[in-house]
């Protein structure tokens, strides 16, 4: 865990209410929209934002710092959000042209985002020096989001084979991408 | 019991079963790095958060932060 996590959460941990409000900024914008981007729905957005919050803030204990915050929070937000889009049984992406036309003032500092644009950077030069084949499954898999059978059907592969190419690519980028390089400042 | 309440205190069980915790682990450990990066750069895209909500959900997340964790 880093530095700045840990003393964020053992501030929260003591009482601090100026740590809670650090955190409460950094978060509430990103969980809400990457929610309503999965979502397609204000209100159920404004449900699983809450609910991630109240997991985070509940069992804040539980946090070990084997991951990086903001990874934790990450898999709380992802696991509410699939147990939520189980129940309704399907995803519905809501496109950027679908989205209200008015910027939301960002609560964030510079810094914050800038960290994530290095954060992503890194990712792209992982990604690009990943097999040409690799690559292609990735970008078609979760740039374009067709199905496997799709990609298959694109690519002249068995799904086994496309499943399998997706697999590999991940595994890379994980072994490239330690959770250590993540340079977040929050 | 409210209908409220009872889906409050549902949702919190839910929290704290170990299943729900072994599942952020898999999330975790299965980082999908695409969903990541949405996740990081989600807070960039220009949508604006009903400003009622934001200030509620604020109010309600300190009180119990203040019970919770003050000393």
């Amino acid at each position: 865990m880093k530095n700045s996590d840990q003393k964020l959460v053992d501030a929260i941990r003591g009482g601090d209410s100026a740590a809670f409000e650090t955190l409460y900024k950094i978060y509430m914008q990103r969980i809400h929209n990457f929610a309503l981007r999965k979502l397609g729905d204000p209100s159920e957005a404004e449900d699983v934002t809450q609910e991630v919050f109240a997991a985070v803030f509940t069992c804040l204990d539980r946090f070990e710092g084997k991951s990086e915050l903001v990874v934790w929070i990450y898999g709380i937000t992802r696991n509410i959000l699939n147990n939520r889009l189980r129940r309704r049984g399907g995803v519905r992406l809501l496109c950027l042209d679908e989205m209200p036309p008015q910027a939301a003032p960002s609560e964030l500092g510079p810094e914050s985002r800038v960290a994530a644009r290095q954060a992503l950077a890194c990712v792209q030069q992982a990604i690009e020096a990943l097999p040409r084949e690799q690559r292609r499954m990735l970008e078609l898999r979760h740039g374009k989001r067709l199905a496997i059978r799709r990609i298959a059907e694109l690519t002249h592969r068995s799904e086994d084979a496309v499943k399998s190419s997706l697999y590999r690519a991940r595994r890379t980028l994980a072994s490239k991408l330690p959770g250590a390089k993540l340079e977040l400042s929050f | 019991m409210s209908k409220e309440r009872a889906k409050r205190r549902e949702v919190d069980s839910q929290w704290l079963r170990s299943a729900f915790w072994d599942e952020v682990e898999v999330e975790i450990e299965a980082l999908d790095w695409y969903d990541f990066l949405e996740f990081l750069e989600a807070d960039s895209l220009p949508i604006p958060i009903r400003g009622e909500f934001r200030e509620e959900l604020r109010e309600r997340l300190r009180d119990f932060v203040r019970e919770r964790y003050s000393h």
